[in-house]
């Protein structure tokens, strides 16, 4: 009776063993850049203050953005970075830029719009509760939730000649469960989720990406 | 009382084990894995273009793959091999998730036309 316990108990787990090695793998891969830009192509950055499509009181995201973006580029980037005010948007000719670039040595301009907001999420969750608790018979609760949302629509422009080289729209939303929570945290945080994103594209430089192997 | 339960408990250890013993045996596809887990990448693409030799219908071959040359830079060669993935294998979710990064990646990094 023993030996046919021991037996079974094996071939469970030889089953279980067998069954765990037909799992997928997640495996975290750097990945290399993924950039419009050849290594070497530009030697200097120009940021501007990028143009503020809302209205925030003492907040003045475009500003913001401009001067973070600075300082992080002078950590991750070789050659040399420069702020200059600069109009932003679309319609621009490309003499503007040509002028503000003269007498610069491969230089690219890095502008656009940006739009910072929040608003209050609600949503209504079950809500576990005893079953002989004489409250909350329904057993719902409200929630609510801050959102808080950057939207960036950034252009890379050549100091050569005026032509946009690149344009895209980066979004990023963080949720707080604290209603107060103040536009310059938020925005902390949303601009570095931002930068994850545009430096690897500026920059070629490679990202961890999560991946997954079959095994069948 | 115990008693009839034994060949049950059998029965089903036999199908699982029936059901799962080809995981054990070292495949080209397992080969690779393997090699990819221990940033051996070259390797790797070869042992899953050998998986692909022996089964061209695999759709885990083709995925990890295209994994394989994400990883290499060859963006246009694993945008392929995620495409015949997803062809053999459309609902699986874990293909798509990797498309789906793959893609975001690759749009951010292009951008979108002036």
């Amino acid at each position: 009776m023993r030996a046919r316990v021991f037996f079974l108990a094996t071939l469970t787990m030889m089953a279980g063993a067998a069954c765990r090695a037909a799992a997928p793998v997640f495996l975290r891969v750097e990945m290399p850049g993924v950039s419009p830009f050849p290594a070497g192509s530009f030697a200097e950055i120009i940021v501007t203050d990028f143009r503020n499509g809302t209205t925030l009181p003492d907040f003045d995201a475009g500003l913001e953005l401009q001067t973070y973006l600075a300082a992080e580029l002078r950590r991750a980037f070789d050659g040399a970075v420069s702020l200059r005010s600069l109009p932003a948007g679309p319609g621009i000719p490309p003499e503007t830029w040509r002028e503000a670039a003269a007498g610069r040595n491969r230089a690219v301009i890095l502008t656009g719009t940006v739009r910072f907001g929040s608003q209050v999420r609600k949503a209504v969750i079950a809500k576990h509760v005893p079953f002989d608790s004489p409250f909350d018979l329904a057993g719902r609760a409200l929630i609510e939730q801050l959102r808080w949302t950057l939207l960036v629509d950034v252009a890379v422009i050549s100091g050569d000649n005026g032509e946009t080289l690149y344009r895209q729209t980066f979004r990023d939303d963080r949720d707080y469960i604290d209603l107060e929570k103040p536009a310059d945290f938020a925005f902390s945080d949303c601009s570095a989720g931002f930068r994850e994103r545009l430096f690897p594209v500026l920059l070629g430089s490679p990202t961890v990406e999560e991946r997954t192997l079959l095994r069948r | 009382m115990k008693r009839p339960l034994v060949p049950l408990f059998l029965l089903f250890a036999f199908f699982c084990s029936g059901a799962c013993a080809r995981s054990l045996v070292i495949t080209p596809l397992n080969a690779g894995i393997t090699a990819a887990g221990e940033e051996r990448w070259e390797e790797a693409i070869q042992c899953w273009k050998k998986a692909l030799e022996q089964d061209p219908g695999s759709a885990a071959a083709h995925n990890n793959l295209a994994v394989a040359y994400e990883k290499r830079g060859a963006f246009d060669e694993a945008g392929r091999e995620y495409g015949q993935a997803l062809r053999l294998d459309p609902g699986n979710a874990m293909i798509k998730g990797n498309y789906d990064s793959f893609k975001a990646r690759l749009e951010a990094g292009q951008g979108r036309r002036p």
